[in-house]
């Protein structure tokens, strides 16, 4: 993972969350989907953190028809430098799952994440302990004792390491003590795992008949009412409608009545309502407009969603939410749709539709990870959202280079980002040249065939106000590519963070660190051949805030000791794999320079050094 | 420091030192635009405003009166309504009413930093609940028929809890 710590939140290039009041406790800022050979009652997930642990916020599995449902989340910890084996308490789950996602946030950790493995474990029925509801084989292990933790973090399997998830096989053989297995066809189901057919073996003594008893009590005192209703629910639509209209004859008489529906709330006018109602989430704009008629207006006022973030409900946002959000969005400018939609949840035509009643008068657009993007839709969002500055369309795979190819009709964008998309070189340098007002340029993990060199002079040429440029790993950077951006001199922040291409960068790093003095961010990760002689120009960067030169291994003390003397902003440097200079002396600036986050790898941490 | 006379709109007449009062808007440009001179024993009616109600204002306009001006830009800034201090918890520990005639006084006074911390107390006691919550706590009656309450329903159902 790219990111740690506050870093990024504090680079130029930082986005900043619309409608700030959806986000949760926590915000996931990173995910993963991990999809699985064979599906299970997930009863554990155990993550191999190796390096740096501590991030994983929450975790949550897909059933078959594509609902996610979370089986934990947590707070980000703050824990020991060592790699463990995280297996945090999960939710009872009564679906089988073979997709499971990993949401994160790295805010407090102190260097980059590394996982090895995650390894999911769950049977293949459902397999309940008799004892307490809603509490699954894991509690059991633990309440049994089978199931040993570190004392200091609970969700650790760690100290045991080598043993890791035994209790399971231990509890396999007592399992019929203790559990009941649902679902009638086991029999057919034994093949499929292990566990199951040594409960086979022990089925008949398995659901006691009190058991069967209560649940059949449960369903005519739970389920059967709410059957019954369901059923009412779809009855005949002519007879609700003859329903209604007798309903709403009576309620017209009735409001006569009563004159005051809603209160002393009611003595506040409606604008002052809605400066009330600008401080809510989504969630609670939707609850209330159920509350009431009035209510129902107000909550759905166009004014209330200028500025929409749905990137927190992207495990519930589905065409029928898109399309109820749609009527109240006509002024709508900013929207941040990353991560939703995935596996069918939206189709293409949907958001499409949605561009038509809403997208008009949209200046951002964040579709960040958004599967269902297309051509199709790149082409209506070039028609409709004319006025666009901001589009984020990092690893939407579904565009090809002719749907990019359409963005030349924008002409005020002022941030575009691509990160891990199939662009193309000429289609790219066009859109710049037609979005002179360019600012902030995504274009970390391309693929070889943009030429990133000539992206770099057209940046050059056209885009004088560019403020950060992220090139992370494009291999097709070279020293020609470095020296065009110069012209760009407003830049507030470079990235080219394993650009293979420049490692010996002549003058050309020179020239652009020379010309370019409102540097606050220069990453420069993985460029072998830096030299003291490339980074001079740095100590005239007065605002230089975050500087990376992991793994510059001809960097010597003298370099990295003048831009601690002189940039008087600096807060984090990172010196990982500096070869040249040694741990006393990184030591030392970090007591000379607190201030000043310095970073070295796991290999020479300051318990390593004292030991 | 000058002292300046506001009247309620129950003609209790309130003392307050001019740039405590001048964290109202209306009151600042008020006496700027009619020239009201601050010697002057003249008294400024605010009739839109009773005893009690600018009572708990000039409290807490008080309490506030080295806080830094509010900043400027409406829409960008942080939505958060956790961020409420415990001086502002308590002082707003009131009833409603007393609750919706300060946001009316924060709106009419023109006092932005009142404004907003009521708002967002108010909003808190919305957030979180069910419907039948929110009814119950503002005191709301249910005016939907069935089919509109399903209706409405259908549309908002999706964001429910995960």
């Amino acid at each position: 993972m790219r990111t740690y710590g506050q870093w990024w939140d504090k680079a130029p290039s930082r986005l900043i969350d619309y409608m700030p009041q959806n986000n949760v406790n926590v915000v996931s800022q990173d995910y993963i989907d991990l999809e699985y050979y064979q599906e299970v009652y997930p009863i554990r997930v155990s993550i191999y953190e190796t390096y740096n642990p501590g991030s994983v916020i929450g975790i949550w599995a897909q059933n078959s028809e594509g609902k996610w449902y979370q089986l934990w989340n947590g707070f980000p910890q703050v824990v020991p430098h060592k790699p463990r084996i995280f297996s945090p308490h999960l939710q009872l789950c009564n679906f089988k799952t073979k997709m499971i996602r990993l949401e994160f946030n790295h805010s407090l950790l102190d260097y980059y994440t590394e996982l090895d493995a995650v390894l999911l474990i769950g049977t293949s029925e459902l397999i309940v302990p008799n004892n307490l509801r809603n509490q699954n084989l894991n509690d059991l292990s633990k309440e049994l004792g089978y199931l040993k933790q570190s004392d200091d973090d609970i969700y650790n399997l760690t100290p045991d390491y080598l043993k890791a998830n035994q209790d399971l096989t231990v509890l396999k053989k007592t399992l019929c003590k203790h559990c009941t297995l649902f679902k009638s066809r086991v029999i057919d189901n034994i093949s499929k795992g292990k566990l199951v057919s040594k409960l086979g073996q022990h089925y008949q003594s398995v659901p006691p008949i009190e058991e069967a008893f209560k649940s059949l009590q449960q369903f005519l005192q739970e389920d059967f009412p709410k059957l019954i209703r369901d059923i009412h629910h779809s009855i005949p639509s002519t007879i609700n409608e003859q329903n209604n209209s007798l309903q709403e004859s009576f309620s017209v008489s009735s409001t006569d009545f009563e004159n005051q529906p809603c209160g002393s709330f009611s003595a506040l006018p409606d604008e002052t309502v809605l400066k009330i109602l600008k401080n809510l989430d989504l969630r609670s704009l939707c609850c209330l407009c159920r509350v009431n008629k009035h209510f129902n207006n107000i909550a759905r006022d166009a004014l209330l969603y200028t500025s929409l973030n749905l990137k927190p409900y992207w495990y519930c946002l589905n065409t029928s939410a898109l399309n109820s959000l749609a009527p109240r969005c006509h002024y709508l400018q900013q929207l941040d749709l990353s991560w939703c939609g995935n596996y069918n949840m939206i189709k293409y035509q949907d958001f499409i539709h949605f561009l038509y009643t809403s997208g008009t008068v949209l200046t951002h657009l964040r579709l960040n990870c958004c599967q269902f993007v297309n051509d199709a839709i790149i082409l209506e969002i070039s028609k409709i959202c004319k006025n666009l500055k901001e589009l984020c369309l990092c690893n939407c795979m579904g565009v090809t280079n002719e749907g990019f190819s359409k963005l030349e009709n924008l002409r005020f964008l002022e941030r575009l980002e691509l990160y891990r998309t199939t662009i193309e070189t000429s289609t790219l340098c066009s859109i710049l040249r037609k979005n002179t007002q360019m600012r902030h340029l995504n274009l970390a993990g391309m693929h070889d065939r943009l030429n990133i060199d000539e992206v770099a002079v057209e940046l050059g040429n056209s885009c004088p106000y560019l403020e950060s440029v992220d090139f992370w790993k494009a291999q097709t950077l070279t020293p020609h590519g470095v020296r065009a951006l110069s012209h760009c001199t407003k830049l507030r922040e470079v990235d080219f963070g394993w650009c293979g291409g420049m490692g010996a960068p002549g003058d050309s790093l020179r020239a652009l660190l020379f010309s370019c003095r409102y540097l606050e961010k220069v990453f420069l990760a993985a460029l072998r051949g830096l030299t003291d002689r490339d980074l001079e120009p740095l100590l005239l960067c007065q605002r230089l805030q975050q500087l990376d030169l992991l793994g510059a291994r001809s960097l010597t003390p003298d370099i990295c000791y003048g831009i601690l003397l002189f940039c008087p902003k600096l807060e984090m440097i990172d010196l990982s794999f500096c070869e040249a200079i040694n741990d006393f002396i990184v030591q030392e600036w970090r007591q000379q320079y607190p201030h000043v986050s310095i970073k070295r790898s796991f290999q020479v941490t300051n318990s390593d050094m004292v030991q | 420091m000058p002292n300046i006379k506001l009247q309620s709109s129950d003609g209790e007449v309130f003392e307050v030192d001019v740039d405590i009062a001048k964290c109202s808007v209306t009151i600042k440009t008020m006496l700027e635009d009619l020239g009201m001179d601050e010697d002057e024993e003249e008294v400024v009616p605010l009739p839109n405003v009773n005893s009690a109600i600018l009572r708990k204002v000039i409290q807490w306009a008080t309490y506030h009166k080295d806080d830094p001006p509010p900043p400027e830009d409406d829409e960008n800034k942080d939505k958060r309504t956790d961020d409420i201090s415990s001086w502002d918890a308590d002082f707003l520990k009131v009833d409603q009413g007393t609750l919706y005639e300060l946001i009316l006084a924060a709106n009419y006074l023109d006092i932005k930093g009142l404004l907003e911390v009521t708002c967002k107390t108010v909003a808190n006691m919305i957030k979180g609940k069910t419907p039948e919550e929110v009814r119950k706590t503002f005191n709301i009656k249910n005016d939907f028929s069935p089919s509109e309450e399903e209706q409405v329903r259908k549309e908002n159902e999706w964001c429910e809890e995960k």
